[in-house]
């Protein structure tokens, strides 16, 4: 679980366990091609490179970065980088014109994502170039040698080249993000205003039983292709049973209500009453008390953007029949003190009202909804995501263009980007499907870029079961890991789009969306200074 | 060897580049003359002329969006790769069911292309029918089936000469609204629109202005696409042209029929329910109701009259043009036929054939009866008849008023469904008209059941017992079984 001890090890240990792999890698390389060019001195070379760079990475002039931080950005912005903000005016300015007709719109959402993506669409390419093209051009026009020619060490060269990039950037960042802040909150109509809200969300586990009352994983597919959600028939026993672990009972008991928000989904096999929703029942359950209450029968509301309909207040004292006799007696029951479980948590049954009609669940479909925050903060923090989405693309570019030349690094660079967004899903599924395979289920699966050719010039749907099939799964194998080594060096940017959950109206934890993001760039920093140090080191400054 | 300075080489660059100016102004120079409506006449530069004679000015294809403009010409070459992602991307959006997201990422693909008829057709279909599909409440379902009409709409806007849009528009507001499941809620919303605090009990003024029908907001949205075919001589692609042609004209025809099915209507509610037509009836007299009946048969009448007029004079005197370009028109009398024959070059026969044929692809003598059958005062006073002889079974339990009523129905439905006796022995209605049929049976057993309720016996003659009741047809006999069983159902026995 995020956030606990053994997350953390667990993350540092692999951060430990990459990090040493690609530095044993590159000392290998490094001791091979100094073998090669000094032979019998080798050794010696090897071992006053390391001394000299344990000593120029460890003892740094703050004094000496920040001047050459304070030269990057004057070099910046000589070169017109800050004409760019003239660029998302421009958005603003016409940024209605991609809304279509405002009194149509049910949501903030396309308000906020217009400044969101802009800033986007203006930050990543731009941080992208400076920090690719700075030091090549540098090289290319040999202003490097009034540099290098003063005392100062090459780290200290690539630190104060990201801090100097990474200021432009963050003075680019920080304008657009206000601009954008006072379009988002005059732009909005008044009647959305409601929805520039955070929420705070509080997510509970989901399990299912099903329609014989059975426990399971899932609910029942419905056929439909998306399956997000899966489904429980109305009238049966299936029921979708969410968990709240240690859930914030004080906070909870000030409200004196315990605010539920859902996002179910109705969905019908024959038309029933039109003009009718899908309706579902709710039922509190302690299982240390074996106390069932019900907390009553609710419409789904499937399409209310606001959310404002789609909030339950359980009061705290809920007054139930646990029968359906017309004589059954009265009961009361207090949420907090009869409900809650011993270990703190909260247990709901979900189950549909209509027989041969169906709720489809997700666990994200249910949470407790604590106060709002404001939607400023929430701004921030989704500007704070961004913000260290850039400077971790300025230290990758500024790191890469210490190797290679400025079109290289930013052929580079953008292929990390792309792969950084889209490379972990597919490896997600393809380890999600191997691990099924290992447990001797059944997939869907296409196989490797072996087996697909061998699938394809045969026209086989199947490999035969010979030594050459095993050779051609062998060799895909080995590819997959190949490809999970480069998903393990590759950051994951997907962890970096706050912009969606700021436009829907939920809260940016700090702790986990903002803090995640800010170990992922540190842990790229540190790397990067040493990859650019020593790349720069080796690098022949005076060719062009 | 060039013996001029770099000056010199600039100054004569720049005086090529203004001469080279001079034939492009010529001939690129746009429209300068407009019409009382703003759009440009033919006037201006060579390319001006010939863009206003092949319409093919922006202008001339509908009204112009800045944007739209603005955003081809910043794309530069990559308006089909844009155009295309949002594609995939609205598909994919509409598979999650992320609605907003969608009409959203539509608003980009119209921006891109605006005129590409296709985008309008398939993307407001996909709200007014797939999306639409997938909301639980009634309510959700019309705002999608309006927001993709409204979507319709603005593509007929944006292109004023593609018949098509004007016709799926027709097509959305007359079958959609009045065909689906949901019809009874589509029909009222229209009029009255469940968005009270937006629009205060009245309808959606982009898609209802007038507040009228759904069927006769069809027909001016059909009346739309017959201009630019009739009149612009604009090709149309969805179908045959003479079934095109007659939408405007069954829509009105669908009008009455809906007149008729919804009954007796409350002042001040658009299209009241059932329960509020029962619950304003019992608060009426019986002469209250009598009148409010009759005015509903009067309206009835008078729509059936107006479709029927509007079938056989304008529709089938209008001049129709088979496939092969030979023109016909469907109420021609045979020395027109022949009148038709001579104008067009060709033989009677020939002409003959295809006005035949066309006779039968609209449904043309079919229609035309159904119209002249209910158009009849006398048709009218029988609904009247059996719709209120129905009522005093099924509300009052009075056995005996609605006995009377039936009897006096059926007699009046027998003496106008003998005159469509044809030659062969069959009867028009009762082959062509199966809701009648159906209408009449319920009347029927609810007559026959009045006797068996009140202890009677069924007398041996009644109204319609030899046509109907007795005819060994085996679809009548059919109907007849399952409306036996329906009523048995209902109210036992």
């Amino acid at each position: 679980m995020f956030g606990s001890d053994s997350f953390w090890i667990t993350l540092l240990l692999r951060w430990c366990v990459v990090g040493a792999t690609t530095l044993v890698a590159s000392l290998l390389i490094g001791s091979l091609l100094a073998l090669i060019m000094h032979g019998g001195r080798a050794p010696q070379v090897i071992a006053s490179s390391l001394g000299r760079a344990f000593h120029d990475l460890v003892f740094l002039s703050t004094r000496r970065i920040g001047a050459i931080a304070l030269l990057t950005f004057k070099e910046a912005y000589r070169r017109k980088a800050f004409a760019v903000g003239i660029v998302f005016l421009g958005i603003f300015m016409f940024g209605g014109w991609f809304l279509g007709d405002s009194t149509e719109l049910r949501s903030v959402a396309p308000y906020i994502s217009i400044v969101i993506n802009s800033m986007w669409f203006m930050l990543v390419p731009m941080a992208l170039l400076i920090s690719c093209w700075g030091l090549p051009a540098d090289v290319k026009e040999r202003s490097i040698h009034t540099v290098v020619t003063k005392p100062v060490r090459r780290s200290e060269i690539v630190l104060g080249r990201m801090a100097g990039y990474g200021a432009v950037i963050t003075l680019i960042l920080f304008t657009t993000a206000v601009v954008g802040y006072f379009w988002v909150v005059r732009q909005v109509p008044q009647r959305l205003s409601d929805q520039l809200i955070a929420r705070v969300p509080v997510y509970g586990n989901l399990k299912f039983l099903t329609a014989q009352g059975a426990e399971a994983e899932k609910g029942i597919n419905v056929g439909d292709p998306w399956d997000y959600r899966s489904y429980i028939e109305g009238q049966t026993k299936a029921r979708a049973i969410w968990k709240f672990p240690k859930i914030n009972k004080a906070e909870l008991k000030s409200l004196g209500k315990l605010p539920l928000e859902q996002r179910f989904e109705a969905f019908r096999t024959y038309k029933g009453q039109i003009d009718l929703e899908t309706r579902f029942t709710i039922t509190f359950v302690n299982p240390d008390k074996d106390l069932r209450v019900p907390g009553g029968t609710f419409p789904t509301r499937e399409f209310d953007v606001g959310g404002r309909d789609r909030v339950i207040e359980i009061p705290e004292q809920i007054t139930y029949r646990d029968s359906y006799e017309a004589d059954a007696e009265e009961k009361t029951a207090n949420l907090f003190d009869d409900l809650i479980a011993d270990d703190g948590s909260l247990t709901i049954e979900v189950g549909c009202v209509e027989p041969q009609q169906y709720i489809g669940v997700n666990v994200r479909d249910l949470f407790i909804r604590m106060p709002d925050k404001s939607f400023t903060m929430n701004y921030v923090k989704a500007i704070a995501g961004l913000w260290l989405l850039v400077m971790l693309l300025v230290f990758l570019g500024t790191a890469s263009s210490c190797f290679v030349k400025g079109p290289v690094a930013t052929l580079l660079v953008s292929s990390l980007i792309i792969m950084g967004y889209f490379l972990g899903g597919h490896i997600a599924e393809q380890q999600n499907q191997m691990m099924l395979m290992d447990d001797g289920k059944t997939v869907i699966d296409a196989g490797g870029p072996m087996e697909s050719l061998y699938r394809l010039v045969t026209k086989e749907t199947t490999l035969p079961d010979n030594i050459g099939s095993t050779i051609i799964k062998g060799t895909d194998r080995g590819a997959f890991m190949v490809l999970i080594a480069v998903y393990n060096l590759v950051p994951d940017l997907n962890w970096f789009n706050t912009g969606e959950l700021v436009a829907t109206g939920f809260d940016i934890s700090l702790m986990g969306v903002i803090l995640p993001c800010l170990i992922v760039v540190l842990g790229y920093l540190i790397p990067l200074v040493i990859l650019g140090y020593f790349s720069l080191q080796l690098r022949e400054l005076e060719h062009k | 060897m060039n013996r001029m300075t770099a000056l010199q080489r600039k100054v004569a660059y720049l005086v090529i580049l203004l001469a080279m100016l001079v034939p492009i102004l010529m001939i690129g120079r746009p429209a300068d003359r407009f019409d009382q409506n703003g759009t440009p006449v033919k006037s201006g530069g060579e390319l001006a002329k010939l863009r206003f004679d092949y319409q093919l000015g922006e202008a001339s294809l509908g009204n112009v969006d800045p944007t739209s403009a603005a955003m081809n010409l910043v794309l530069l070459g990559f308006r089909g790769i844009a155009a295309g992602t949002l594609w995939v991307q609205a598909d994919d959006l509409k598979g999650r069911k992320e609605f907003d997201k969608l009409r959203q990422v539509v608003e980009s693909i119209i921006l891109l292309q605006p005129h590409f008829k296709s985008v309008w057709e398939f993307q407001s279909w996909n709200l007014t029918y797939n999306v639409s599909a997938e909301c639980d409440d009634v309510k959700d379902r019309y705002y999608w089936v309006k927001e993709g009409l409204k979507f319709m709409i603005r593509g007929t806007e944006r292109n004023r000469r593609v018949p098509e849009l004007s016709y799926s528009a027709g097509a959305f507001t007359g079958t959609k609204l009045g065909r689906a499941d949901e019809k009874e809620h589509y029909r009222r919303y229209f009029r009255s629109d469940p968005d009270e605090e937006q629009f205060q009990g009245g309808p959606d003024p982009v898609v209802n202005p007038e507040g009228k029908d759904n069927y006769l907001v069809a027909r001016d949205w059909y009346e739309k696409a017959n201009y630019l075919v009739n009149s612009l001589k604009i090709k149309q692609h969805r179908m045959d042209e003479p079934l095109f042609l007659s939408y405007p004209y069954q829509s009105l025809i669908e009008y009455a029929r809906a007149v008729q099915s919804d009954g007796v209507q409350v002042d001040g509610i658009a299209l009241a329910s059932e329960d509020e037509i029962l619950e304003h009836l019992a608060m009426l007299s019986d002469e209250e109701i009598d009148q409010l009946y009759k005015s509903w048969s009067n309206s009835c009448s008078e729509a059936w009259e107006t479709a029927y007029l509007q079938w056989i004079n304008e529709y089938g005197r209008m001049r129709l043009l088979a496939t092969d370009d030979t023109h016909f028109v469907l109420e021609d009398l045979p020395q027109e036929v022949k009148a038709d024959a001579d104008e067009e070059g060709t033989s009677v026969e020939h002409v003959q054939r295809w006005r035949t044929r066309y006779l039968k692809t609209t449904n043309y003598p079919m229609r035309k009866q159904l119209c002249e059958f209910e158009r009849r005062p006398q048709t009218a006073l029988a609904r009247y008849q059996l719709t209120e002889g129905k009522r005093r079974f099924t509300q009052l339990q009075d056995f005996i008023g609605a006995r009377d009523l039936l009897r006096q129905g059926l007699e009046n439905m027998e003496g106008v469904i003998k005159l469509y006796e044809r030659p062969d022995g069959s009867n028009g209605i009762l082959v062509d008209e199966e809701d009648t049929v159906t209408e009449i049976l319920r009347a029927l057993i609810m007559y026959t059941q009045s006797f068996v309720l009140s202890g009677e016996q069924v007398p041996a003659e009644f109204p319609l017992k030899d046509l109907i009741w007795d005819n060994p047809d085996p679809a009548i006999q059919t109907i007849k079984q399952e409306k036996m069983e329906a009523f048995q159902r209902t109210y036992g026995g």
